[in-house]
């Protein structure tokens, strides 16, 4: 079963993230922007959903940082955010750097369509 | 009665009788005969004063010395003197002017042995003459006399101060020579009218003058048939009648600049009214920044609650008892609620969204074409024809083309869901250049009479908005689509696009049907196509 990591720093998010895909993955939550790092080296997710806006550390920051990551490095990312940007308006999924992008409040069916065309491609 | 035996008194009784001066003188002046008129203008007290006295005697030197002369002129050359003007000091001092003639007398040998004289005083007779001729001399209106043949005879010398010609110069040619050419027509019919037996005409004409000018003067022309003569007074009104224009002209401009200050007035009472509206949009869009801040906090902070609720909906909908007949429509409605919450939020963000555009110039066509394609399928389920005239030579525009595409994607909806039964949506673009009028209804705007323009029509044949909605489709919220259906924030955001890219949008009823939207853009500067 593939792996999925959650970060975002509301708890009843990732956990209703977590329930609504379980069934199709393991999903791992993290709730602290400046553990996601840690966490994700030890899970070894084959993706991870990153919320952008978040207290201690910014979503693409840690993108940066899994990038730099040897281990980490081909792990495909998924950004989640509360902010609408320009791309939004016009596609349900918009890319920010070449990553997907999805704004919340974010449809179920469309995440996990999203994620199965990452995941296979 | 034998008259002839009468002798010297009937000679007395005649001459002391008659109003003139009689008298006789012998050869050496000396007076021999008088009558009563002679002794009392002399000043004797009887003729017998007078008797064997001359001239010498009664009158200063001067006088008597000419008196004289005359006399003796007679006396020796025998030749009478007709109807002479002599003046005279009488007794008190006082200047007469006679009328004398002085015939010789002569014996019975024709040899002459006096002479004769009789006076008339002719001094009243004299000064209205002087009068007459001093007024003839001094009038500064032209006085003239001129015959039927065409000619002045006689002129005063107003006219020379007048016209600058000579009285010799002005009787030598016809006097219609010295009358402008427009006018000559017009003083030979007054002529001939006079000629004909007209008592009095009256008319204006110019006359020439020796410089070449001419002078208005104004005639009262009175004929005497009997001597085939015009007798005419003229008046100089060359000034009178520039004076006339001037007050004419003077009123003509006061009326003018009366006009003037209305307009002024008007326009002054025009731009008060645009500076209170524009203070109330200013009030308004202070008021709109506001609201757009904090609704770009609230709506950010809203969204991660609409995410674990909607997150929340989708596992309870997978998780839901078989047997349950209520709980799939629990589910949709709370998952419909939660996609309004979400519109509305997103369109406060739009709203409160960036003011800073990507302007590019952009052919204004595209735009339209591309967001066309963007509702294309509710143009095909909504059965409604969209009719497209676009000119090619449309300039281009500086437009952010995504803002624009939102904007014109949101103006197609809002025709299409006026169009429930179906219809026709037109779109329409021309090249023109700006006037108020075009303008009319729109809110302030930057553009100035005669900036070029491109105007974008957007019609529908949809149910038209009720005239009380109409001034309020542009306020934030507001919305003339059933509940869940539109955020009442489309129209508001779409003003304000257009209003960041310097252009204006109006909209209203059509007469005929469904409503008219305009919006006017300024093209780019120095970009033609």
């Amino acid at each position: 079963m593939k792996k999925i990591l959650v970060v975002d720093d509301e708890p009843d998010l990732t956990m209703l993230v977590r329930l609504n895909l379980e069934p199709m993955y393991e999903v791992r939550e993290e709730n602290h922007a400046l553990k996601a790092l840690e966490t994700a080296r030890a899970f070894g997710p084959d993706l991870i959903l990153l919320d952008v806006m978040m207290p201690d550390m910014e979503g693409g920051d840690i993108a940066a940082a899994i990038d730099a990551d040897p281990k980490l490095k081909h792990t495909p990312i998924i950004f989640l955010t509360a902010t609408v940007l320009r791309e939004e308006l016009s596609a349900p999924v918009a890319f920010i750097g070449g990553r997907p992008f999805m704004a919340k409040p974010v449809d179920m069916d469309a995440l996990a369509s999203t994620i199965e065309k990452v995941l296979e491609g | 009665m034998d008259i002839s035996s009468l002798g010297p008194n009937l000679l007395r009784t005649l001459i002391d009788h008659l109003p003139d001066s009689i008298y006789v003188k012998d050869v050496q002046g000396r007076f021999v005969l008088d009558n009563a008129t002679h002794t009392r203008i002399v000043g004797a007290a009887s003729t017998d004063e007078v008797i064997g006295k001359t001239v010498y005697d009664f009158f200063p030197t001067g006088l008597a010395l000419q008196y004289d002369r005359d006399d003796m002129s007679v006396i020796h050359s025998g030749q009478s003197l007709l109807d002479r003007e002599e003046p005279i000091i009488d007794s008190g001092g006082q200047p007469h002017w006679l009328m004398t003639s002085k015939v010789a007398l002569r014996n019975g040998s024709e040899e002459v042995i006096g002479l004769v004289g009789i006076s008339r005083d002719v001094t009243r007779h004299k000064q209205a003459e002087e009068e007459r001729d001093r007024f003839f001399q001094l009038t500064p209106d032209l006085l003239c006399i001129a015959g039927f043949d065409g000619f002045f005879k006689l002129l005063n010398p107003a006219w020379t101060a007048t016209l600058g010609f000579t009285a010799e110069e002005l009787v030598k040619q016809p006097y219609i020579e010295f009358i402008h050419p427009d006018d000559r027509d017009a003083t030979l019919a007054q002529a001939a009218k006079i000629a004909r037996g007209a008592p009095m005409a009256q008319y204006d004409n110019r006359c020439r003058c020796h410089d070449g000018s001419y002078k208005w003067l104004s005639w009262s022309v009175s004929p005497s048939i009997e001597h085939r003569l015009i007798y005419g007074v003229a008046r100089d009104i060359t000034e009178a009648r520039a004076a006339a224009k001037r007050l004419v002209d003077a009123n003509i401009e006061l009326a003018h600049s009366e006009a003037q200050l209305r307009e002024t007035m008007a326009a002054l009472r025009a731009s008060h009214e645009d500076l209170i509206q524009t203070q109330m949009h200013l009030i308004q869009a202070e008021k709109m920044d506001s609201v757009g801040r904090l609704a770009a906090g609230v709506a950010h902070e809203v969204k991660n609650p609409l995410a674990i609720l909607l997150m929340g909906v989708e596992y309870l909908s997978h998780h839901i008892p078989a047997d349950s007949d209520n709980a799939p429509n629990v589910i949709r409605a709370m998952r419909d609620a939660i996609h309004r919450a979400d519109r509305i939020v997103r369109g406060l963000l739009d709203f409160s969204g960036e003011r800073q555009l990507n302007l590019q110039p952009h052919d204004v066509r595209e735009v339209i074409e591309q967001s066309l394609l963007l509702v294309k399928h509710e143009l095909l389920s909504g059965h409604v024809h969209a009719d497209v005239d676009l000119p090619p030579g449309l300039p281009h525009l500086q437009l952010d083309a995504t803002k624009m595409q939102q904007v014109f994607v949101n103006l197609f909806m809002n025709a299409i869901h006026a169009m429930p039964q179906g219809g026709t949506l037109t779109v329409s673009g021309s090249h023109s250049v700006f006037r108020e009028s075009v303008a009319e209804g729109s809110r302030v705007t930057s553009l100035r009479v005669g900036d070029p323009i491109v105007i974008i029509r957007i019609l529908d044949t949809g149910h038209g908005i009720p005239a009380d909605k109409l001034q309020r489709v542009f306020d934030p919220f507001f919305t003339t689509k059933p509940p869940g259906k539109g955020t009442g924030l489309g129209m508001t955001v779409t003003r304000k696009i257009i209003e960041l890219h310097g252009g204006t949008i109006d909209l209203r009823n059509r007469p005929e049907r469904g409503v008219a939207v305009t919006l006017i853009l300024r093209p780019s500067e120095g970009v033609s196509q």
